[in-house]
């Protein structure tokens, strides 16, 4: 039998996903600016056009409000469309579509509308794009109630995340970080983010966080990038300082897996929290608090957050290096508290 | 009325300097990122979007005065150079410096310069309802002067386009909005994405007169513009002018646009050497004077980017400064 | 034996005429079918799936990060 060990990028995964799904599912479609020919940003959609025509793989106007409004409305109507948004910084543009029209129907109405949509977006900086596209939103997202936020940081996540988003019957906003993905403009994506990959369709559920590395010392809990920038941090803190730290990939805002990250910071007693979104009123607060209120004297020390600060990402090389969390900024936080 | 021939070298000059300014940043910004391209990699880093082509737009603003406004887009060179933003801290500001315009804060997308009321950013659209505030403040002031917004015809299916024009025709604002029509949005073409043929079209939704300048000519651009801004000054109202153009290079540096077709390509001629062709042929220029032109313009350029090239980085804690007017 | 080489041509489109051999999508030795793709390579504007002309054992020839040229090979399948 063919093909034991494959190896994807998140992007490719994210495609084989979806093309699966398109397969087996006719109300299945995906909208977005340049996929049909192009294969859009992520080349999530790259030779879709071809198998499934114009009217389920449809090229968009640069009109978010009127495709997402659109998105939502023939979910409602028992589609299941997949929107794809380049950047997550344009959901600036049509904030009330996803979070007053979409997330909210379902409830308003009682449960009568389903919204089974999935927004798919990419996220994060690192390479000079600037302020208006290098944002990261996590917790803007995750704040608003009504949608499902996940974000993986690997293709085999990628993949699985993806079958369970658009077989659910929930609004999803399915992230995935810029440098992780494998988009051909960023040369090559970060290491840890190709891995095996079944050939089969498999689901990856929401709501579980993922312990990858066990350690005793100290919990690392990363979202996206981050989650490598943990693992690099893990690494460094074992052979330079022999310290045992144990690695957690949120990779899902909402739900959200408190349980396995208070499980892990009881053990420890230590939480270093890294999330390349601004630092205040967000994901890092949010894993702080919750493991606070089930029990605050678990922490032996001072939990410690590294995120981006609270400053629109700064065009310039320098600059923009000093805001981004990485294991050094993360290693140091461990070294701060143990 | 046509540019005076004065305006005609003016406009002629700028289109050069424009065109040397980006013949430099496009090979600087393949600096390092070859042979895989990695937009992060290099002296100019991020995306980068080229005006090449689109020269001929610098026409509208020798019909702009001193005390008018311009926002741009995320393709803002020509723009910035015809509005008079500084050169050289334009330069800086591309390469992150620290002598730059926004101190390297915004880079190629968010180009700034309050000393000549010009602004440029990112999110397709924003920068409609932006100027039609801008128009606001100009009509406050009483002084007859405007605001423009440039947009791409992409932009005129973005909500914004709706609600600017509406709201700047209900004001009765001195507010113009100018469409580059290159034909393409990224990858997707007007006809693909667009209900009507021409966005100029639109207008009439709006109750204000639109305006279709063909072919990529300066001179007909100016004298287009000076009829739209002259409504604007003299208060009867916003006007939409659409001007056609083209964008040779490409959505963004190094796009090599595959899905343009060889037919549409082989239509294209390039306004820069095309303008120059005129005005020597009219008697404007001598064939000496164009190439004299030439060369100042490609040394103005050259100053600037090697100026940025060997200028400063900031402290990569300056990231934390300038959110606030006031802490 | 069939021999996979990196085809010529690219170079007009791109400023190198080298393309760097990403990442290995199958392990050396790995049974592949006919149409898997099996590794990608990136010259300056493109990146290019090379895909298995035939089914049979994957033989790797050049590894990730490598430069090639056209003409080089890049894996045999058997």
């Amino acid at each position: 039998m063919a093909g034991s060990s494959r190896r994807l990028t998140i992007g490719r995964a994210l495609r084989e996903a979806v093309q699966y799904e398109m397969t087996n599912n006719e109300s299945v479609f995906m909208m977005g600016q340049d996929i049909f020919s192009f294969g859009g940003v992520f080349g999530v959609a790259e030779g879709l056009g071809e198998k499934f025509g114009p009217q389920r793989i449809v090229d968009t106007p640069i009109s978010e409000t009127g495709v997402i409004g659109a998105a939502a409305g023939a979910a409602m109507a028992g589609m299941r469309p997949i929107v794809e948004m380049a950047y997550v910084d344009f959901i600036g543009v049509c904030f009330n579509a996803i979070a007053n029209y979409a997330a909210k129907t379902h409830y308003m109405s009682g449960g009568q509308f389903k919204v089974p949509m999935v927004l798919l977006a990419s996220t994060g900086g690192g390479y000079s794009n600037a302020a208006q596209h290098s944002q990261t939103l996590h917790g803007t997202l995750a704040h608003m109630p009504g949608m499902k936020v996940v974000c993986p940081s690997n293709a085999y996540d990628a993949k699985g995340m993806m079958h369970t988003a658009l077989r659910g019957d929930d609004f999803v906003v399915y992230l995935a970080n810029i440098q992780t993905i494998g988009m051909m403009m960023l040369g090559k994506p970060l290491p840890g983010t190709i891995v095996d990959v079944p050939k089969e369709a498999y689901e990856v559920p929401f709501g579980k966080a993922a312990v990858l590395r066990e350690g005793t010392d100290v919990t690392l809990v990363g979202t996206a990038s981050a989650v490598h920038d943990s693992l690099k941090a893990a690494e460094e803190l074992e052979k330079e300082h022999g310290i045992s730290a144990e690695v957690i990939d949120l990779r899902s805002f909402v739900p959200l897996d408190r349980e396995t990250i208070f499980n892990s910071v009881q053990k420890t007693g230590h939480l270093v929290v890294s999330d390349e979104d601004y630092h205040s009123y967000g994901v890092t607060g949010e894993i702080v608090a919750s493991v606070a209120e089930m029990d605050p004297t678990v922490f032996k020390k001072p939990p410690q957050r590294v995120a981006f600060p609270d400053v629109p990402s700064p065009f310039s090389r320098p600059m923009e290096q000093f805001c981004l969390p990485s294991a050094a900024r993360i290693k140091q936080a461990v070294l701060d508290i143990t | 009325m046509l540019p005076s021939t004065d305006q005609q070298k003016w406009i002629y000059q700028n289109m050069l300097v424009s065109r040397f300014f980006e013949q430099r940043i496009m090979a600087l910004y393949m600096e390092g990122k070859q042979p895989v391209f990695d937009l992060a990699a290099g002296p100019l880093p991020g995306e980068m979007h080229l005006s090449y082509g689109q020269e001929a737009a610098v026409a509208l603003c020798a019909a702009v005065e001193e005390k008018d406004w311009l926002h741009a887009g995320h393709r803002p060179h020509t723009l910035a150079i015809g509005q008079g933003v500084d050169l050289d801290e334009m330069a800086a500001e591309l390469l992150g410096k620290k002598s730059g315009l926004s101190g390297g804060r915004g880079g190629h997308m968010h180009i700034y310069d309050n000393r000549v009321n010009f602004a440029a950013s990112s999110i397709i659209g924003e920068q409609m309802p932006a100027a039609v505030g801008f128009a606001m403040a100009c009509r406050a002031r009483g002084d007859n002067s405007i605001a423009i917004s440039v947009i791409g015809d992409g932009a005129a299916n973005q909500g914004a386009f709706h609600e600017a024009l509406n709201f700047a025709a209900v004001q009765k604002l001195p507010y113009i909005c100018v469409i580059e029509d290159n034909n393409w949005a990224v990858t997707t073409s007007k006809e693909q994405s667009t209900a009507v043929k021409r966005n100029s079209d639109r207008a009439s939704a709006y109750g204000i007169p639109g305006a279709y300048v063909e072919g990529n000519d300066p001179d007909k651009i100016y004298e287009a513009s000076m009829v739209a801004f002259e409504h604007a000054r003299s208060g009867k109202g916003p006007y939409l002018l659409e001007i056609e153009t083209i964008r040779m290079m490409g959505h963004f540096h190094p796009d090599p646009a595959p899905y343009i077709s060889d037919e549409e390509r082989a239509g294209w001629v390039d306004c820069v050497p095309h303008y120059a062709e005129r005005l020597v042929e009219q008697g404007v220029l001598t064939a000496q004077e164009a190439e004299e032109m030439s060369a100042t313009a490609e040394a103005k350029a050259n100053s600037a980017i090697d100026a940025a090239v060997s200028a400063d980085y900031p402290q990569p804690e300056e990231a934390l400064e300038q959110v606030f007017a006031q802490a | 034996m069939t021999e996979i080489r990196v085809e010529g041509g690219f170079a007009e489109d791109n400023d190198a005429d080298e393309v760097v051999v990403g990442e290995w999508i199958f392990e050396d030795g790995a049974e592949v079918n006919a149409d898997d793709v099996i590794v990608e390579i990136m010259a300056s504007k493109v990146t290019m799936e090379i895909v298995a002309p035939v089914s049979g054992k994957l033989k790797i020839a050049a590894q990730t990060d490598d430069l090639l040229k056209g003409g080089d090979l890049i894996a045999t399948i058997e």
